[in-house]
């Protein structure tokens, strides 16, 4: 660290020193081609200096203050293919002209594939309007499919998805969490959800993406590589989610497939000119419906987004910046909707669950190009986002005799009694017989962010440099009341657990970036990147404090030619990348604060009265929640080498990386010792107190049960207890002490375009290596057993890697896909064929240590825990045995060696020998279960078809596994063949109509 | 030739009578030895009958410590004819004999010899298993009100205090069978126990049951259950008894455990639950119950001896299985979830039972055994008591109903003694009856 802390010093010392060069005006005209008429709000940057500027309403554009440079100068504009040359600017060059082609599938070049950045030093692909319409993107985690070896999944609204960026299903590390989304800069975040946690506590989820309306979407762009250190919280890759901004036409969109429905109307306005005849701006309006059901054959639980977003921007040019223009963009997005099941007939009477998924989105920002000497330009970005994610399930409760419902948070005894309105009984007795109850969970994540950066762009000779400083400020609060009952009289077991009560946390953060581009031959260059990010999260009122984290970031890329120069030969481009960095993921709400849980024993049930009615006492024991203060936020490491050729017309592109993320979050267990006192039944069962005259009470403090005669006729009585010692676990959060590793290859192969059946050919792919292994050492106590003299289990045993048979998994896959694509422009027509296939599905269970040594025994005789073999438990088919390290008891806890009292107990100590066994893990029921396990390869074939009627209307349909591949698959492990639907979705296909007109 | 000498003979010893004394016969003392298997039957009080030919007069004497009965009768042709009934240990039995060539021609002491057959049947058996639920109140299926009957399959009162009860892994008849080899043989068929799983009960005091009467065991909830669902049965009967262990199984700290008021605590059972599981696995499905013997140490032993656990099910602790003795069943029932006889498979072996009864899950159907007609119809205290027509097995398509056409329940009503089928095939001694016959 200290010696890339020198090395940023320097360059920045360097920057810093250089003196001003001269500078030039870059001005033209940007025209669409086909028409020949100005295209105004077309946006002109020049990448390398990142100076921009917007054509006025006769298409005419100015970029002050140019410094001599050779980059890539590119014109966008909405409705527009993006236009982008390299342009030498070492003189003023006051008429360019850029012409742009509408963007149709009319032209030659349109793409439904992923497309990588030519010009990005890591992993960048972009994926614009034209794929999202032709392969009619519903959710756009769908998207993913478009990446190299990505796979189609079954499209459907009704569970949430997520990305989850060079990273497998189920696997540890938290990958989609990592992975950041955002909309129009608006970054997307889970950090104040409660409610992205797995069942276990064990693993965390990223954004749900099924809230982002899909056919507003300008293009999306996906790093996974090393991105710029102004992105932060992120530990598995950057979606970039931009909408459609400028003038536009009325668009139509209406879509059907078996699952979804959708409509949408979508309209850029210009709103004229205002005062002194100056532009007043855009507004963007788009509104979407649509409806998902989860199951085409029972269409009632469905999902609803009903999303309406305005966005203004407007280019402030004149007067005070003529010099300084000044781009403000204002938007706000908003989206009713959520799941709903009430109209589900298969459900039970009157039962429910709806789950809101309401967001309000709302940003601001400001790019103001001031090209000044120290100063290039300055940009603010703001946002806030609000989401509802209220939850109420209407549950069907039933009991034959008297139930009991705990909201006690203190440790203590309590007889349950009847609820008495606007009470607050902590043990509510509820009659027998059948009720309804509405549960609510009201989780409503805020998160608010501003980020201020200036760029300074120099350049000198065949050097150019930009210098990237800024700072941002993240906060995310919990608004929600946690979960909640709608009648308290009917209530089930809950505490209340109010989110709102729980501090913000607040990340502030500085960056600072050197982009360096050298020049070397005739186009040659090397773009070297040197970037520091410093978070620091503020979490005050609690035990966590202040957390700070510095993540180094490099990239380096080495265009040696490109085809400019080497046209005609067969190699026309070489390009060579490598990036390495670190990224800290911030943690959400549900990892600081695990929710509070409690262990409600039942000590003591009367017995029933003519009518069902018992008395149930309960001792409650709060489980601690510790916050762990020795918390590391969650990094990866990342690195990437990259490769970029040109054959002949072929473009291939590979990449092949390395991640391992450290101090993943995970909960951890210990245990705490208790003692409380059970009386059974059978203690008041014929006491001379006639039943009909008992009144029950517990002593709140050692629970004993006292029957008292209401009549007064008889003295009450002591029903006889029994003390019971037991143990209760406690949460907090923790670190994986041993990190995850994921290493693979990808590979995108273009081969040059078929002219004559105007066809081009991709073949991507991917290899990926996933290896966890789970080495934290946890105590286990299986709590709800008893021991060998009948009283609750006794004994806690410390186990390498949980107390799981397996502590690991190690995988590796070959995807590859190949696309074939027809566009025939003078149809307007573009049919594609993608045949997905996987090629090696390997995965492994394991039970070892960090350095590889023994965890698990093989075992001779599987009904003999003790028939320990020298064999590792790789080498064959047969079962396996796991012994925890240590061992502790209730009365004694020092531990003490497992296996060597184990081995002993069986011969001198039969009590101690089947309390042991309980905590001996053999628990599998396969001898295969560390067998090399390999799926037979597979396949899908997905079919997709666009043709435009003239300007005004657009056809795609598509057709997913349209083969209807139904077979089976073949799993060397278990010997057995299984269908391939667990892998490959059903055919499936849908149809969507496009409507534009002004 | 013999013909005539047997005559002649007979023709002599009237003539002889007559011209002694035409108006009082002579009386001759003769003795009858009970004989078993070759021996002595040296038991007392065995009822013996002495009919004379023409069928006027039948003479009772009881059998002495040696097993002699004397009997002074006139000189004539008899037959003879000996039962004595007994219960050893809940298995009732019978010895019964005949000796229909009883000549008794003169004053002299006559012997004779009565071989007795030796019968061997059960006292106790299931009389009814309900396990698989109701139609819930307002929707749904409920099944917290399992319960099973046990019937005193004899005349002699039963002692059912060492009578134990578990079911067999796995707990379903359609779930995944590790004892099937690739045959679909079961692997302990050939073994001598059967793999017993979570749980043994038994009981905690002395338990009689009189002759054709039952007991009611509630396995849940011994409550009324028809308080709140009415397609349930009332089980808090103060005669009941309750499966209860809340002290050590956690699971059982559930609501839906508990127990009436009425019931003594004498009623409660108990067990030692072995195995990972929380709670007895009773299926409300299709689960394997079965009725044992043996003291309440012999079953604790059994469930705590951790070495002498089966594993074929699965190493993990939820797959142990006790070992029961086959020599200690007393009697079982097999159940097959009607929507899933196509994937189900026997788990008690061939030697303990065969076959099984199908029942339609969640429409508070019972496994009611049925009636033995012949027997029953047998029983002479039972003329003019038996109702025909019997309408209450099911119409389900899967299920099956008694054959004998006995409506037990209301010939017990009105005052008959029932003798179900016992022929150890649960297919032929149960069928599907559609109403609990607690709610008769």
């Amino acid at each position: 660290m200290r010696r890339f802390l020198l090395v940023l010093t320097l360059l920045l010392t360097v920057s810093l020193g250089e003196a001003v060069a001269q500078k030039f005006t870059f001005a033209g005209t940007v025209i669409d081609r086909s028409t020949g008429e100005p295209v105004d709000f077309a946006t002109v940057v020049i990448e390398g200096t990142g100076q921009w500027a917007v054509a006025d309403g006769n298409g005419r554009f100015a970029i002050k203050s140019v410094p001599a440079v050779k980059t890539v100068v590119s014109v966008s504009c909405l409705g527009y293919v993006t236009w982008s040359r390299e342009i030498d600017i070492r003189k003023d060059i006051l008429q360019f002209r850029a012409q742009l082609d509408p963007d149709n599938l009319s032209i030659e070049g349109a793409v439904v594939t992923a497309q990588e950045d030519a010009n990005a030093a890591t992993t960048s692909r972009t994926i614009d309007k034209t794929a999202l319409e032709h392969v009619q993107v519903m959710n756009v985690a769908d998207i993913s499919s478009l990446l190299p070896g990505g796979a189609t999944k079954d499209p459907s609204l009704t569970g949430d998805q997520q990305f989850n960026l060079r990273a497998g299903n189920a696997e540890n590390g938290n990958a989609s969490f990592g992975t950041a989304v955002e909309v129009d800069g608006v970054r997307l975040s889970a950090n104040a959800s409660f409610t992205n946690v797995s069942s276990t506590g064990n693993s965390f989820k990223g954004v749900s993406t099924n809230n982002i309306a899909s056919s507003n979407i300008e293009s999306v762009e996906i790093i996974t590589g090393v991105p710029s250190v102004e992105y932060g919280d992120m530990t598995s890759g950057i979606v970039k989610i931009n909408t459609r901004k400028g003038r536009t036409p009325w668009t139509v969109t209406m879509s059907t497939s078996p699952k979804t429905k959708q409509v949408s109307f979508s309209k850029g306005f210009g709103l004229g000119y205002g005062r002194r005849d100056r532009p007043a701006g855009v507004i963007n309006a788009s509104a979407e419906y649509t409806r998902s059901i989860s199951e085409p054959m029972s269409p009632y639980t469905s999902y609803d987004r009903k999303q309406l977003s305005l966005t203004w921007s407007n280019l402030y040019s004149h007067g005070a910046f003529s010099d300084m223009p000044l781009r403000v963009s204002a938007g706000v997005s908003g989206n009713l909707g959520g799941l709903d099941n009430r109209a589900d007939p298969d459900k039970m009477i009157g039962t429910f669950l709806t789950r809101k998924d309401n967001q309000v989105r709302a940003q601001f920002s400001a790019d103001w190009l001031l090209s000044r000497p120290w100063i290039t330009n300055l940009e603010l970005k703001s946002s806030l986002v609000y989401a509802d994610k209220l939850e109420r399930e209407n549950g069907l409760y039933n009991a034959a005799v008297s139930s009991t419902s705990l909201h006690a948070t203190q440790r203590g005894y309590y007889m349950a009694e009847d609820y008495v309105p606007g009470g607050d009984n902590p043990a509510v007795r509820i009659a027998p017989g059948h009720w309804y109850n509405v549960m609510a969970l009201d989780d409503r994540p805020l998160t608010a962010k501003a980020t201020l950066k200036a760029n300074w762009v120099k350049s000198a000779g065949r050097v150019n440099n930009k210098l990237k400083v800024g700072a941002d400020w993240s906060l995310d609060k919990n608004l929600g009341a946690g979960a909640y009952s709608e009648e308290m009289a009917s209530a089930p077991s809950y505490r209340e657990w109010r989110f709102r009560d729980v501090p913000a946390m607040t990340n502030l953060a500085g960056f600072v970036e050197d982009n360096w581009m050298l020049r070397a031959g005739k186009d040659g260059r090397l773009n070297l990147i040197a970037g520091l990010r410093w978070d620091n999260t503020l979490i005050p009122g609690s035990a966590y404090g202040v957390t700070s984290s510095l993540s180094p970031r490099f990239n380096a890329k080495y265009t040696v030619f490109t085809e400019k120069t080497h046209r005609n030969r067969f190699l026309r481009e070489l390009s060579f990348r490598a990036s390495w960095g670190v990224a800290v993921k911030q943690p959400s709400f549900s990892v600081l604060y695990p929710t509070p849980s409690y262990m409600d024993i039942n000590v003591f049930t009367s017995t029933a009265d003519a009518a069902n009615v018992v008395n149930r006492a309960y001792f409650v024991m709060p489980r601690t929640i510790e916050y762990n203060a020795d918390l590391l936020w969650q990094r990866n490491r990342q690195g990437e080498l990259g490769l970029d050729l040109n054959l002949g017309g072929t473009k291939i592109s590979l990449a092949g990386y390395l991640n391992r993320t450290f101090f993943a979050y995970n909960r951890g267990t210990d245990y705490d010792r208790f003692i409380y006192t059970l009386t059974p039944t059978s203690a008041v069962q014929g006491l001379p107190i006639p039943a009909e005259n008992r009144i029950y009470s517990v002593n709140p403090t050692d629970g004993s049960i006292l029957v008292s005669d209401r009549t007064g006729a008889l003295s009450p009585i002591q029903a006889a207890g029994l003390e019971k010692k037991q143990f209760i676990t406690r949460y907090f959060e923790d670190n994986d002490d041993n990190p995850m590793t994921r290493y693979g290859l990808e590979w995108v192969i273009d081969f040059k375009r078929i002219k004559a059946i105007n066809t081009t050919i991709r073949l991507d792919g991917n290899f990926y290596s996933y290896r966890s292994l789970f080495t934290n050492v946890l105590p286990y106590c299986p709590s709800t057993l008893t021991s060998f003299d009948g009283s609750p289990y006794k004994y806690i045993g410390y186990f390498y890697g949980d107390n799981s048979t397996t502590n690991g998994k190690e995988t590796r896959t070959v995807k590859t896909n190949l696309t074939i694509t027809t566009h025939i422009p003078k149809v307007r027509m573009i049919l594609s064929m993608k045949l997905e296939s996987s090629l090696l599905n390997y995965s492994r269970s394991l039970s070892e240590r960090q350095d590889g040594s023994r965890r698990s025994y093989a075992l001779a005789d599987r009904t003999d825990l003790l028939s320990l073999e020298e064999r590792s438990i790789y080498d064959g088919e047969g079962f396996s045995v796991f012994f925890p390290d240590t061992y502790c008891s209730y009365d004694d806890p020092a531990p003490r060696p497992f296996l060597e009292d184990f081995r002993r107990a069986r011969n001198d100590n039969p009590e101690l020998y089947a309390d042991l066994s309980k905590l001996v893990v053999s628990g599998t029921t396969y001898s295969y279960t560390f067998l090399k396990d390999f799926i037979s390869p597979y396949f899908s074939a997905n079919f997709s078809v666009t043709k435009e009627i003239g300007d005004l209307a657009s056809v795609s349909f598509y057709a997913n596994n349209f083969f209807n591949n139904m077979g089976q698959v073949y799993s060397a492990r278990t010997r057995t063949w299984s269908s391939v639907s667990s892998y490959v979705p059903r055919f499936y296909y849908g149809l969507t109509i496009r409507l534009k007109f002004q | 030739m013999k013909k005539y000498l047997s005559f002649l003979s007979a023709a002599a010893i009237v003539l002889m009578a007559v011209s002694c004394d035409p108006k009082t016969p002579k009386a001759v003392e003769i003795t009858l030895q009970l004989m078993l298997d070759g021996a002595n039957f040296a038991t007392p009080d065995v009822a013996v009958s002495l009919s004379d030919a023409a069928g006027t007069a039948t003479y009772l004497e009881a059998s002495d410590a040696s097993g002699a009965v004397k009997f002074t009768v006139p000189v004539g042709s008899y037959s003879a004819s000996a039962l004595y009934k007994t219960a050893e240990e809940g298995v009732r039995i019978v010895y019964s004999g005949s000796n229909n060539a009883i000549l008794v021609a003169d004053a002299t002491t006559v012997s004779f010899k009565i071989d007795l057959n030796k019968v061997e049947s059960q006292q106790v058996i299931i009389k009814e298993f309900y396990s698989t639920g109701c139609p819930k109140t307002p929707s749904g299926s409920y099944s917290d009100d399992a319960y099973f009957i046990l019937y005193n399959n004899s005349e002699m009162e039963a002692d059912a205090s060492d009578l134990v009860f578990s079911i067999l892994t796995p707990s379903n008849g359609h779930a995944t069978n590790k004892y099937l080899d690739a045959s679909g043989n079961l692997s302990y068929a050939s073994e001598n126990w059967i793999p017993a799983n979570s749980a043994i009960w038994w009981f905690t005091s002395p338990v009689k049951i009189p002759a054709y009467s039952q007991i009611v065991v509630s396995v849940f909830g011994a409550i009324d259950h028809t308080a709140t669902q009415s397609a349930s049965v009332n089980l808090s009967d103060p005669a009941y008894y309750w499966l209860s262990n809340v002290d050590n199984i956690t699971e059982y700290k559930a609501a839906k455990y508990a127990v009436s008021e009425s019931i003594p605590t004498s009623h409660y059972l108990t067990c030692k639950p072995f195995g990972q599981g929380t709670a007895w696995l009773l299926s409300n499905n299709s689960p394997a119950f079965f009725v044992g013997r043996m003291s309440q140490s012999e079953a604790k032993a059994l469930s705590e001896n951790e070495d002498a656990f089966d594993h074929t099910g699965g190493t993990t602790k939820v797959f142990n299985a006790a070992k029961f003795p086959k020599e200690k069943v007393v009697d079982c029932v097999e159940i097959f979830q009607a929507a899933s006889v196509a994937k189900s498979n026997l788990r008690f072996s061939s030697d303990v039972n065969s076959g099984a009864v199908v029942i339609a899950t969640n429409q508070g159907y019972t496994a009611y055994r049925n009636v033995d007609k012949e027997a029953t119809e047998a029983l002479p205290e039972n003329s003019g008591k038996l109702v025909y027509g019997y309408k209450g097995g099911t119409d389900d398509v899967e299920g099956t109903t008694d054959p004998s056409g006995i409506d037990a329940e209301a010939s017990i009503k009105a005052g008959a003694h029932i003798i179900y089928v016992d022929t150890n095939d649960s297919s032929k001694d149960f069928h599907q009856r559609k109403v609990s016959s607690l709610k008769q």
